[in-house]
């Protein structure tokens, strides 16, 4: 959490990306500095071969449709050809390949789709119509990776609690956000529409480019609803700037009292102090606009979508996508760097 | 735990039947189900003997296996049979005695539906105190007189019911019910539309069963054929009305041929016709969808024949007439040439959707993708080529939230460039044939050299291809 209670009197301090990132670096970074090993953590090992890779090969062009029989192999093609992103598919019943001079090509389209793991996408730029600070895009600072804090620690929450996942990992992404994989057997072979019913559950923020509307919760989500508010409205009321809250007519006098409140740990007399002409579910609807997790729900339904690579290097910040134990406690200045690594 | 004797599903001992007694049993369930007999419980009714009960128990449910044939190889009849049977399973799940709904629970969901009490074991947390089902004192005094031997009967009890989350993806969307650990929690009572609803998802699956086994057992078809014309009677027939089908126009005349029109058919048939040219298959209800569509665009019966005969992959060393003798079986049925002789108009979107192919609902979001970028890579025009692309996202962004209807209109307008702000929701795909022919195609497309359009389904020549944002997770 910030210092500084005031959002109304706070300068960004964004973090500085330094993405000049040569090929002789990535190929480097991929040769010495890369443990395939570390992919066991998300990837199963046994499926390995018929996993579809992407790549992103420095400049020319995009690339799926890719399987290895040995993950040394993996590393090898990443360590040959300058990678600017590497991506993770599905697992297939066969393994894949793009066409060469030997062999046709053989697709995801031509093989079974056997499983992905289940993954969620939280993305900073998807809050840049509520952004307190000044970050657009792909920047991000102190106070907007707050959101992608709360928006993982909500979200954690929920997968373990509402729906009893045990193994969760998350990944920051090298960009601007995180990835939460989950790992329970059962979520492999989860259809569109089971993930969309899922995603769906938690996403409350319909249309998050456009109008925003906020999706009803009924009293019988009493979890969700109570989350939201255990683990929303400190930051929400420390953060988010005293106009926001004049959109539904809580005056500068109240939000300060709500501050003082905090202050004091009385949490539970924020909702006494909102005047009586506005009813809760407004004050809830905006906590929820402004502070809640706005998931990419692409990235969730779709089962052959390709995923970031952990481990490897966000080209356009330099930084190395990592395992991440307490995702409400990281900031990508924590992250390493490929300019540090390969010097 | 003992299926109830109404139970559909259940087995029946002796389940052969008579030519004549088909007729009557069959009848007797139309009867049953559209409400002209009484649908009270079989329990309720009073019987001699427990034969005489087991006797019409058992008719009842053969008139339902027998409905079950006739209605994979006809949709309207599916759809009526479908909507019926989940009515009357709704009245009597409802009426039903504890241990047999936990006998039906058991059998439609197996381990992914258990009770309230159960889930409290295995999480060790009593979850009907933490979520209010009952009050701490009440969860005292029962389990008191559960360990006295008291409490034998639960009847009067709340019964909290709990089901795995991946079996109700709908339920999770609306957040009705508390989620916990995965299970949905509800007193059965207020679950009863959600295990209606999977119920006739079961049934429909079953009748897709036998669709698939008509062509390759010809006793199952004409015996499906012989029920539809029982159907045909003129006091059965105005019964057998599927709430869900009407739509003003039943022909539209295509100007040239289907495959000169490719583009502006609904994308559910353009699929159908490009995976029956790559595959040479379509599975039983894909079939009826085109076969009725070729019908109704004018396609006479001699001509579809041969288009299928010439497309299908599973008719190597069968003369042309051998196969119309035989595999042509569900062509002449759309015909009106089998079964109940009905001339067959256009399913609507929403029979389609739940049992044949909608691009938008059954296709992986994926594909649409490829699908819309294989169409805006084929169009010249700079400017074309953007207003198409904002489209397409709104397209794949419905596709994602499962809403076809929506993502079909918006389809509508990437094909004939009406942009305007409240096209009207497709339900039908007739309708939409009708306003693609008015509107027509907005942008050329680059034809191949042969001077046809590119085939959509022609890989390209190398796989590597530019990067696509709804490929890749853009973080």
């Amino acid at each position: 959490m910030t210092d500084n209670p005031n959002p109304d009197d706070q300068s960004d301090k964004k973090v500085v990306f330094k993405p000049s990132i040569s090929d002789e670096q990535l190929k480097t970074y991929y040769s010495d500095h890369f443990d395939i090993k570390l992919l066991w953590k998300v990837l199963d090992r046994e499926s390995f071969p018929r996993r579809e890779f992407g790549f992103d090969r420095t400049g020319h062009y995009f690339t799926r449709n890719k399987s290895f029989s040995q993950p040394e192999d993996l590393k090898e093609y990443m360590s040959i050809y300058p990678i600017r992103a590497a991506y993770a598919g599905a697992i297939y019943a066969d393994p894949v390949r793009t066409k060469t001079k030997k062999y046709s090509a053989f697709t995801i389209h031509d093989t079974e789709w056997v499983g992905r793991e289940l993954i969620f996408d939280l993305d900073a730029s998807d809050y840049d119509p509520v952004r307190q600070c000044s970050c657009k895009g792909r920047d991000v600072c102190e106070i907007c990776w707050g959101l992608m804090q709360d928006a993982a620690l909500i979200m954690d929450e929920t997968l373990r609690i509402d729906f009893g996942f045990k193994k969760l990992q998350w990944v920051f992404t090298g960009g601007r956000g995180y990835h939460c994989w989950v790992l329970d057997k059962e979520t492999l072979t989860l259809n569109q529409e089971q993930r969309s019913g899922l995603v769906n559950y938690m996403q409350l923020i319909n249309d998050p480019g456009g109008d925003q509307r906020i999706e009803k919760i009924n009293n019988d989500s009493i979890l969700l609803k109570e989350r939201i508010f255990r683990m929303l409205t400190e930051r929400f009321v420390l953060e988010t700037k005293a106009k926001v809250f004049e959109e539904i007519g809580i005056k500068k006098t109240a939000r300060a009292t709500m501050v003082k409140k905090i202050e004091q740990k009385l949490y539970q007399k924020i909702i006494d102090i909102i005047p009586q002409k506005i009813p809760h579910n407004q004050f809830f609807d905006l906590m929820v606009k402004y502070r809640y997790a706005r998931i990419d729900h692409k990235v969730t339904i779709d089962t052959r979508r390709l995923i970031r690579l952990p481990g490897s290097v966000h080209y356009h910040t330099g930084y190395v996508g990592q395992y991440i134990d307490n995702p409400e406690s990281f900031y990508p200045e924590d992250a390493k760097h490929i300019q540090d690594i390969t010097g | 735990m003992a299926l109830p004797a109404w139970f559909p599903f259940r087995k029946v001992e002796n389940s052969v039947v008579g030519e004549d007694d088909q007729k009557k049993l069959t009848k007797g369930r139309v009867m049953l189900l559209s409400g002209k007999l009484p649908q009270r419980l079989l329990k309720q009714e009073v019987f001699e003997t427990h034969e005489e009960f087991m006797t019409r128990a058992d008719r009842e449910i053969l008139g339902h296996g027998l409905l079950r044939v006739a209605a994979a190889s006809d949709m309207k009849v599916a759809s009526w049979l479908v909507e019926t049977e989940g009515d009357l399973f709704y009245e009597r799940f409802k009426a039903s005695l504890k241990t047999e709904k936990d006998a039906i629970l058991d059998y439609l969901y197996g381990d992914l539906a258990i009770s309230g009490e159960e889930l409290s074991r295995r999480l060790d947390e009593d979850v009907l105190v933490k979520f209010h089902f009952v009050n701490p004192l009440e969860q005292r005094r029962r389990k008191l007189l559960r360990d006295s031997n008291i409490l034998r009967d639960r009847s009067g009890l709340k019964d909290v019911l709990a089901i795995r989350y991946t079996q109700v993806p709908d339920v999770l969307k609306q957040r009705k019910f508390v989620l916990y650990h995965g299970w949905i929690l509800g007193t059965t009572e207020s679950l009863l539309s959600v295990i209606k609803k999977w119920f006739e998802h079961l049934l429909k699956s079953r009748i897709s069963e036998i669709g698939e086994r008509l062509e390759s057992t010809p006793a199952l078809g004409r015996m499906s054929s012989s029920i539809l014309e029982y159907l045909e009677d003129e006091d059965t027939k105005p019964l057998i009305k599927p709430r869900y089908e009407s739509f003003g126009i039943d022909h539209i005349e295509l100007d040239g041929s289907v495959e000169e029109n490719v583009l502006i058919l609904p994308p559910c048939l353009q699929d159908l016709i490009h995976k029956v040219n790559a595959t040479g298959y379509l599975t039983h209800w894909e079939r009826f969808q085109l076969g009725i569509f070729l019908k109704v665009t004018g396609m006479p019966i001699e001509e579809q024949l041969r288009y299928w005969y010439n497309k299908a992959v599973d008719n190597i060393g069968m003369t042309f007439e051998e196969f119309s003798n035989r595999a042509g079986y569900i062509i002449r049925h759309i015909y009106g040439m089998e079964g109940g002789k009905i001339d067959y108009t256009m399913p609507s979107c929403k029979t389609i959707q739940d049992k044949m192919h909608c691009t938008f609902k059954h296709n992986n979001v994926e594909t649409v993708s490829k699908m819309l970028a294989d169409i805006i890579d084929m169009i010249e025009k700079p400017a074309l080529k953007e207003s198409r692309t904002v489209i397409a996202r709104k397209i794949v962004s419905n596709t994602y939230q499962f809403d076809a209807n929506k993502a079909c209109r918006h389809f509508l307008s990437f094909i004939t460039g009406d942009l305007s702000s409240s096209p009207p929701v497709i339900s039908h795909p007739l309708q939409y044939l009708r306003m693609a022919k008015e509107k027509g195609l907005v942008f050329e497309l680059k034809m191949a050299p042969s001077g046809e359009p590119v085939n959509l389904e022609d890989p390209p020549e190398d796989t590597s291809e530019p990067i696509s944002s709804q490929e890749v997770s853009d973080d």
